[in-house]
Order: structure tokens, then sequence, then C-alpha cells
């Protein structure tokens, strides 16, 4: 642990189990939420759109959902979990709707199994519409000040202690600190606390958990520059701008209002991988100064030069931060030199010549608890409602941060009613994958979400994720009703949809005739080979749409359009999509469709909870450590927990099938056997 | 038997019945403590047993009676075969010795279940799967051959082939999965012939081992069997060949009605060879049948020895099977050589003439191939399936990326082909690629 060893936040030793002989003035809340970023914003939404007293604490009720890096939500494996947040009922898709200046279809060239939506945001606007939706969200109060300790009662928390002494009763506790626990700000040689750039750290809360014996360790991450819009050169630049037809992360509605902006792009140069590589020597990466580690996936610029020194070039790409001010993100330019090597690195590229940083890049380190001290509803273990989300528990990304929170404001909300938990598998969705890679494997870096990360991945698509998750979110309680309602109305319209290709028969002239599909314009689309119908269609054929749709060069809407109906209308761009991809992937999404079966055979052996597995001699030593902190609540989850083999769950299988009969939902009778 | 507090263990490691040495094993915490429990002197200095060192001593019961004087040798964990404490008896080989002991240790050790020992050592990480199965075989090893593959098993050479293969397959992966999880300003695709003939060279792995199943599955017996006619013979060969009168042979046709194994050993092979019914059109329901078993056989048979005798017209269309040798039986009966056909052996069963020319046509049929040089030689059914899966996802993958299906598409039939190969060593670990991936591209903005 490398925490500052005065620290004057840390308040008297209020973690301690039984202490009795306090006093509360204030209310109680059913749920308290500490931390208002992406997390926590979406944790307070739920808990109190699900009808719990909620109190959301911030440590500065003017900092509500900042975007502290890049000004944009969603990306690759990010833009699904943002769909899915949606279809559950959250919030982070609405409002990236709504404060977004440009949208993207990622990844429209490599198949819609991958497409994954991005949206650049203007970051006032959005932190303005999540305070302005916190504020008018009936059952949610919003209270500045800073949790500094936890008071517990045996494995209960009952109150949160704020800076100042005040105590808040609470029946769940969310934390969603982010990077603000103990965080240490670097640039260059300067090193600040904070827990972003101008704002302090959040001190106290790490020590005070640290002393119930939970693991504490550090990350680092980073940011770049920004530089002020009115010193650029734009004419440098390739401009890049967004699909002309934007499609919003919300399901049922568009609520894109924003004029929609450009974005640039351009390279380093030779003399700016000079500038850095001159100057390693006073980067706290490189001087040891900063011990977190970081993600691979996001390096700083410094960190690039050095680990492939062969490129004689890196692509940045320039992304307005709003539209009330001056401030450019300089993205694929994150660092922590010192300010003026940053300058003159960064001015050393065409077009920022004359470039006036708004602000510097800089890197963070921060306090983070493994995620493996926690179970898959990120309840703490040992402590039984005490939930953790975001950015703290090894995650990077605003998207991750949302996940989390929704999925553990729904399961203090089980946890308080007495409903089950709300768990979602590997199977059924990106926040699924998340939280079981998260609390089941050892992370060597901060955790973002990839699309191979999940292994049914074609199923878990963005265009689907109504189908997959708006049920689960009306039985909750957290779906609109008029969204319930249309997607029952549109489950029909599929239904009908699905009927009419499998018996509207269509001969091939009738397709041919076609001109090729006017391809809308789209950005980032300069692979996707044109589909040409002339080829290899025999025109005298007659076959069923169902057919047709199967050969790779037709789509479905050339099918819509060689036998018009008046109820295409109804008809949206995702339900399109959605069936079009079920239907020309058909045996693959059947093959996933039998992986998933046999996958869920070992997540239907639950593994008891008291199961003493330091006394199971039959395990590996690694598999019986690793087995005991994680407490995998079934065989399946057993299998993906890290440094556990086979030869392991054979093990395990074994011993549940000796186990004297005690539990009636005993699966001997099943004869499940593991699959792997 | 797998217990939380793990038991000790104990069992006769030599095959029953009298020998001059039997061997009882004990493995587990409490093997040492047991052992010197049950030697003479009891509880003085020279009881301990010290790893790897051989004692000669006197071996008592528990109420101290003496029952043997037996070689003692002591492995202390992990450095013993199980990875647990590990105490071997050699006793004389006597059934009621060996009866007595473990009748004795059995009050504080449980009787070993099949494979225990092996089961044993792979939980403590000893063997790795792919061993344990080379264990199993060279314990079943009958003949050269068997014997030679599992001592690649059990030395992990085949594990690392298959390992080789895997890592090959998840870096192709990481290629295919790079493009797909960052966008084209970070990573440069990879051309799709480099995709491609990455693709074909683990395919070609693949098919060749898929090949050396012919050979590996002999490691288990060859099938070889004797069809003809009625009358063709067939029996008195299968007697000579075994150099004994197993089978009972008569000058009517139609003698043996039901089909017969006898083990043979040739060279490095062990050969299961089966007698049959003659082939023909038959009344007899009995008969009828041994032909319906014969018809059996001829579709599992590694090789067919397809007997006619001189002037017999034979059965042309097993003939054309490559699994078949022909042979002209008899080739003692006057004017039988004037009879042979090209290609066919002319043997003598009774005069002995031609039988070691057989025996070498037969070997030669079963073992073309120098199996020594080949790379892999699968002889598990069980890798074999996993590697069929791995060949047809491979296939599809190569497919998919010339017609330019989807990507996610390619990289689900890639990714699946991984886990079968992966199977065979006990699994492929996906979290790799993002080291791969970050290895080898600069992504990140």
């Amino acid at each position: 642990m490398s925490h500052p060893p005065d620290n004057p936040g840390a308040g008297p030793g209020a973690l301690e189990a039984g202490r009795s002989t306090w006093n509360l003035p204030d209310p109680a809340y059913d749920l308290v939420v500490a931390g208002a970023g992406h997390a926590g914003i979406e944790a307070a939404l739920a808990g109190a759109r699900l009808g719990l007293r909620t109190l959301l604490v911030s440590m500065s009720l003017q900092t509500i959902g900042q975007m502290s890096c890049n000004p944009a939500i969603g990306g690759v494996g990010k833009g699904q979990l943002v769909r899915e947040i949606d279809a559950l009922g959250g919030e982070m898709g609405r409002l990236a709707d709504r404060a977004g200046l440009q949208f993207r279809m990622l990844n429209r060239s490599k198949g819609p199994a991958v497409w994954s939506p991005r949206a650049q945001s203007d970051k006032f606007r959005y932190a303005q519409l999540a305070t302005q939706t916190l504020s008018d969200q009936p059952g949610l109060d919003l209270r500045q000040g800073l949790v500094t300790d936890l008071v517990l009662q045996q494995d209960r928390v009952v109150a949160v202690e704020l800076a100042g002494g005040v105590r808040i009763r609470a029946g769940a506790v969310i934390v969603c600190a982010g990077t603000f626990l103990n965080g240490l700000l670097h640039v260059g040689a300067s090193r600040s606390p904070g827990g972003r750039a101008g704002e302090p750290p959040a001190l106290g809360l790490s020590e005070a958990l640290a002393r119930q014996g939970i693991e504490v360790r550090r990350y680092k991450t980073g940011t770049p520059p920004r530089v002020d819009r009115a010193s650029i050169r734009f004419d440098a630049f390739d401009e890049q701008w967004g699909d002309a037809k934007p499609a919003p992360f919300r399901f049922y509605e568009d609520l894109i209002s924003l004029p929609q902006q450009c974005c640039y792009a351009t390279w380093t140069t030779p003399r700016t991988h000079e500038i850095l590589s001159e100057n390693l020597h006073r980067s706290p990466l490189f001087t040891g100064r900063i011990e977190g580690t970081g993600p691979r996936y996001c390096p700083s610029v410094e960190d690039k030069v050095v680990r492939f020194a062969e490129k004689d070039r890196h692509q940045l790409f320039l992304e307005p931060e709003s539209l009330a001010g001056r401030e450019m993100y300089v993205n694929g330019f994150s660092t922590s030199m010192p300010e003026d090597v940053q300058l003159a690195a960064l001015r050393s590229v065409p077009g920022f010549e004359q470039a006036r940083f708004t602000r510097p890049g800089y890197a963070i380190e921060y306090d983070y608890f493994p995620a493996w001290q926690m179970d898959v509803t990120l309840r703490m273990r040992g402590l039984a409602n005490l939930f953790f989300a975001g950015q703290q528990n090894g995650t990077s990304g605003y998207e991750e941060a949302s996940a989390q929170g929704l999925l553990a404001a729904l399961n203090a909300a089980a946890l308080l009613d007495h409903r089950d938990p709300v768990i979602l598998g590997r199977d059924q969705a990106y926040i699924g994958v998340l939280l079981d890679d998260l609390v089941n494997k050892p992370l060597p870096e901060p955790y973002r979400m990839f699309t191979s990360r999940a292994e049914f991945r074609l199923l878990l698509r963005q265009d689907n994720a109504d189908q997959r998750l708006m049920p689960l979110g009306h039985r909750l309680g957290l779906l609109e009703q008029w969204r319930w309602e249309r997607f029952q109305v549109r489950q029909e319209t599929r239904t009908r949809l699905l009927d009419w290709l499998a018996q509207t028969a269509i001969n091939g002239r009738a397709l041919l005739s076609q001109e090729p599909e006017p391809q809308v314009p789209q950005a980032h689309d300069n692979q996707r080979v044109e589909p040409n119908p002339a080829v290899d269609v025999p025109a005298s054929t007659t076959q069923r749409a169902t057919e047709w749709l199967k050969r790779p060069e037709l789509t479905l809407h050339m099918l819509l359009q060689a036998a018009p109906e008046p109820w295409f209308t109804e008809l949206d761009d995702d339900l399109i999509t959605s069936v079009e991809v079920d239907i020309k992937y058909a045996g693959y999404v059947e093959r996933q469709r039998r992986a998933v079966e046999s996958f869920r055979r070992n997540e239907q052996v639950p593994l008891p909870e008291e199961l003493d597995y330091k006394s199971l001699a039959s395990l590996s030593t690694e598999a019986r450590e690793r087995l005991s902190l994680v407490r995998p609540r079934n065989l399946g989850q057993a299998s993906r927990v890290g440094g556990v083999n086979p030869t392991d769950i054979q093990a395990l299988w074994v011993h549940l099938q000796r186990r004297p009969q005690e539990s009636p939902s005993s699966t001997t009778e099943d004869a499940v056997t593991p699959s792997d | 038997m797998l217990s939380e507090a793990r038991d000790t263990i104990v069992a006769l490691s030599t095959p029953p019945g009298v020998g001059a040495v039997a061997i009882v094993r004990l493995s587990g915490p409490r093997a040492l403590s047991l052992a010197q429990s049950r030697l003479e002197p009891r509880g003085a200095d020279g009881t301990v047993l010290l790893h790897g060192r051989a004692q000669v001593r006197w071996l008592i019961r528990a109420d101290g009676r003496r029952l043997d004087q037996a070689l003692i040798l002591a492995f202390h964990a992990p450095n013993s075969y199980t990875g647990e404490d590990v105490v071997e008896f050699h006793l004389h080989g006597s059934p009621w010795l060996v009866e007595e002991l473990l009748a004795d240790l059995r009050q504080e050790a449980v009787v070993a279940e099949p494979g225990e020992f092996t089961r044993r050592a792979v939980e403590r990480g000893r063997l790795n799967l792919s061993q344990a199965e080379g264990v199993r075989a060279l314990v079943e090893a009958r003949s050269g051959l068997a014997h030679n593959l599992a001592l690649r098993s059990l030395s992990g050479e085949s594990g690392r082939r298959v390992q080789d293969l895997l890592q090959d397959l998840l870096d192709l992966l990481s290629l295919v999965e790079a493009e797909l999880d960052f966008s084209e300003h970070e990573i440069e695709p990879t051309p799709v012939a480099e995709l491609l003939s990455r693709a074909a060279s683990a395919l070609q792995r693949l098919e060749s081992w898929r090949a050396s199943w012919r050979l590996g599955r002999l490691s288990h017996g060859a099938q070889v069997v004797l069809v003809g006619e009625p009358n063709a013979g067939k029996s008195t060969l299968m007697n000579a060949l075994l150099e004994d009168s197993r089978v009972l042979v008569d000058e009517e046709p139609g003698t043996t009605r039901d089909a017969i194994a006898q083990e043979l050993r040739l060279g490095d092979l062990s050969i299961t060879l089966w007698d049959t019914a003659g082939l023909r059109d038959t009344e007899g329901r009995v008969e009828r049948q041994g032909v319906a078993r014969t018809r059996e056989l001829v579709e599992m048979a590694d090789v067919i020895l397809l007997l006619r005798a001189p002037n017999q017209p034979g059965i042309p269309e097993l003939a054309q099977q490559e699994s078949c040798l022909p042979v002209l039986s008899k080739a003692d009966l006057v004017g039988a050589v004037a009879d042979l056909r090209p290609g066919e052996l002319a043997v003598s069963a009774l005069s002995g003439v031609g039988l070691p020319e057989l025996k070498a046509a037969l070997h030669q049929r079963l073992v073309a191939e120098d199996w020594r040089s080949l790379d892999l030689v699968l002889t598990e059914a069980r890798h074999v399936q996993l590697v069929d899966v791995a060949t047809q996802c491979l296939r599809r993958f190569s497919a998919a990326l010339e017609a330019e299906l989807d990507r996610p598409l390619s990289a689900a039939d890639l990714r699946e082909a991984a886990e079968a190969v992966g199977a065979i060593v006990g699994g492929a670990d996906f979290d790799d690629l993002y080291h791969l991936i970050f290895s080898r591209f600069c992504v990140g903005k």
C-alpha cells in the first residue's frame, strides 16, 4: 500500500462492530449511494425508481456526471453495454442521446454482431442533464458531503458517516467512488492529491474499509491535454463526420437534438516522438514514480513511442468537448509528461503549432478494491448490505461503471425487498459477462469490455438488447410502462415479419431489377463490400424470402422493397437488423444456442454457500485458495475462477455427488455432468 | 473416492496370484506413520523411513505378530508418484501374505479405487491429463507399438505438440479479434492471405494427426479378419498363424458357424485375429447369423485376409476393398500355383510355405509408415473426436474468410477450434488473447 502515512481525512475509527450509542438526527434512507459519477447516477436513479428512499451523497453537487476523460459514450463493446442499460430501464442511453454531438456505428464494415454505437458528448450538457434528472426524480435526495466511514452492526452497515461526523442511517449502501479514493495526480515530477484535475481526493473511506480486512490496491490511468479550439489550425486535419443518420442508444425514442459536430484526425510526427523520447527521464511513468498498473489498451503517448519504437507516427483525434466551451480533447495523446514537454510534443504536430492548453494531460493513481472480494451482485463478502460499483472495482470506462451501478442498485433493492438477487448470465448480456469476469478473474489491468470477452457474441448484439433484457427490466419494475407496451407491439411486428419472410415467394427478377441499395454514407464505412445482387442470382428463380435472405449479397431491405406491404412502415432499423442477422447467421446462431445450453448445465449445479473449500484435499492448492475467496455460486462460475482447472471442477462435482442429500435441490437425479 | 480430509489409500500394485514379489503400495498423509507402525522394531530410532532409501525389515501386524521380511521403499511428498507420502512394501509373492497385509492395513487406510494413485498424481499436479492417459496406455500396452506411443504421452511430448497448435490457434484468433475489437485506426488489418495460410498450417497438422489414428488405434489391438467362401481354409490358416490348434477344422464346408477371436503377437503389434463363418447363401439359420456376423467384422477390420482355395471363384466385391489382403490357400495342392491371381499370396498352412511372407505382408499392411517419424500419433478416441471438431471448424473458418462472410462468424469458428484443441490438454485460456493483442498492436486512443 502506498497511502500517504498522514491521512487528514481518516476520521475516528467508527467502523467498529456493535457500537450502539449513536443518535441520528437525520432521516433514514433505504439506500445511500456514495458518489455521483456514472455508476452513482445509475444506482441512485434505479434505487429511487424501484421505490427505495434513496440518498445520493457527492463531494460536490456541482460536479455530478462529469466526463473526466474522453467526451464520448459507447464504443466497441461499450455501446452494447449502454443499449443494455437502456433496455433494463437505466438512464445512460437517454443522457448520451440528449447530449450527443456526433453519432457513429463503429465496426459497420465488420458484421452486425460487432456493430457498436458510439457518440461524442457535450460534457457540460451531459452533466447538466444528469443533475436535472436526479433532481427531478421523486424519492431521491441529493446531499453534498464526503463519506469517510461506515457504521457497522455485526455484518451490516447501518449508517454512513460524513466528514464532520454526521451520520446517515441506511438500509443498504453502494459505494461509487470512481478514481477519488486516495487519488494522486501526476504531471511530470509534480504530484498532488486529487480525485480529478481541480478536485480533492476522497480520503478516509479506503482506510476504514481496509480496517475491515477489505483488500485495497492501486491502479493508474491517464488523460490527454485539452486544447483551446481558437489556437488550432483545423485545415491541417482531416474532417471526421458522424453517421448521416445517427442511431440513438435509446430504444424506441429518438432524443438526439443537438447540432451535430465534426471531429478531426491527424498524426504525430517523428519530431513528436523525438521530443517525447528525449524527455523520458522526466516522465513519472518511466522514473517509477507511478506504482499503479495502467491499462495496456489505453497507453500514454510516451508509452506508445517506447513500446512501438518502429512506428513513426500515431493517430490523433480531436474531439469537441462541448458546444459552449472552446476545449478540444486530443484523443491518442494521453500523457503525464511535464507540461512543457507535452506542449512541445503536441506543437510538433502540424495544425497544433500555436496550440494552447486549457488543461494539461495527467496520470492519476487511485485505490481500487479487487472485485474477487465481492459476489456477482457486487456485494462485498462478509458484509450483508454493502455494495461496490464503478471504477473503484478495477474497471475503466463510463459504460462499465454505469452497468455496475445499475446492477448494484437492482441487487440492493432485491436484498431490501427479500427477493432473489438479479444476476445476468454470460449468455444473456454483456453486463453479465462484465460482472462474471470481474468477480472471477484475476485482472492484470483495469478491466474494459471487449466484444471478444463475450463467448456468445453472435447472440449478444446491440440491435437485440431490448429483446434480451426488456422483459427483465419490466419484471423488476424499472422499465417505463410505455416502452414495455411498445416492446410487446414490436414483438408482434417481429413475428409478423418472420412469418412474411417464411411465406412470401419472391422472384429473382424483382430483386435484380433493383438498383443496389443506396448506401447511406456512413462514417468508418470504407471497407464494406458493396452488395451486388446481380452476382449469381438466377433471375428466374422464385423462392421464399427467407431463402433469399440467406444469400450474403442480399439484404432484408432489398426484399422488403421487392414486395412492399403497407405495414412495413412499422419496422424500425433495430428490428430489421435483428431479424436479418438472426436469419443470415442462422446456422451459427443455432450453434451458439446449443453452446449456451451446455454452458447452462454447469451453471445450474449450485455450490453450497457454506462449502469449505480449504478442507477439500482433492482440489489443487491454488483452486482451494481461489475458490475460498471467490465462493462461486455454481459449478459453471467455479470453472471460470482463475487458477481453477478442469480437474478441480471434476473433483468438486464428485464431491457434490457424495454429499449427504441435505438439500432438496440436489442435482444427483439429473445426472448433470460437468461439460469440461 | 475423493474425500475432504484426504484418506490414506492402500492397494496391491502387482498382479494378483503367486509370484516372486508382490508390491503393496500406501499413499496419503498417514502413509509414513502407518508404515512405521508395521515395522520391527517399533518406535526405535531405526524406524525413520528416509526418502528413496530401500530397507529390508520385518513386517508385522498391528498386534505385533511377524508377517514377512520385506523390502520397504518410502517416498516423501511431494516427490512421489502421487505427490503424497508413499510407501511400498515388496513382499514375497504369496497371495495369502498379501491378503493378510491388506486386511491389517485396511484398519487404518482405505482400499484404493482403480486408477486412484494416478488420479491423485493428476490432482497434485504431478501429471497432466495427457500424461495420465499415457500411464494408463502404458499399463495396458500389449505390444511394442502401444508401449512406445504410451511413452510419448507420458513424456509430455504429445501434449507439447498439442499446446503448440493451441498457441498458434490463439495467436491467429488474436489477429482476428483485434480487428473486431479495435478500429482500423488502431489495428493494421492482417492480410486475408496470411490468415488463410496460418489456418492451412494448423489444418495440415490436424489432418496428419487424424491420419495417425489409423496407426494409433492399432495400439489398442489391430483387428484382422479371415474371410472366404466355406472351405477356403480359414480355420486351418488361423491355427497355423497361431502355431496352435485352437480352432476346430474339418473338410465339411461350414464347420465354423460363429466368429472366433484369438490374440496374435506380430512383431511390435498385438492383433486380434478373427476366424469367421464362410460367406455363402445358406438355408441354415445359425449359419446365416454367422454370415451376418462376418459381414460386421469385415466392416470394422483393419485388414481382411481374403482367402480363396484353388478353383474357388473368390469374393470379388471384397477383393476391391483397400483393407483386403488376398491369399490363395492350400498352395500345396497340385496345380494350385497355376490358379494364382495377381496380387495374391500363396500360402500352405500345412507345409508352412508362404507363412512368413504372409506375416510380413500383414505387418506391412498394418504399419505402412514409420510411425517413429510422425509428429504425433493419436491413440485415444476422445482426442480423435476433438481433432475432428477442430478440423471441421477450421475448414469453415477458411471457407467463410474466402467467401468474405462477416468476420464475427469466422471468429466463432476459430474459437470453437481452439476450444476443441484445448480440451485435449485440459483447456484453452482465452484471456491470453489480450496479451497477444497488446503485445503486437499499438492500441488505445
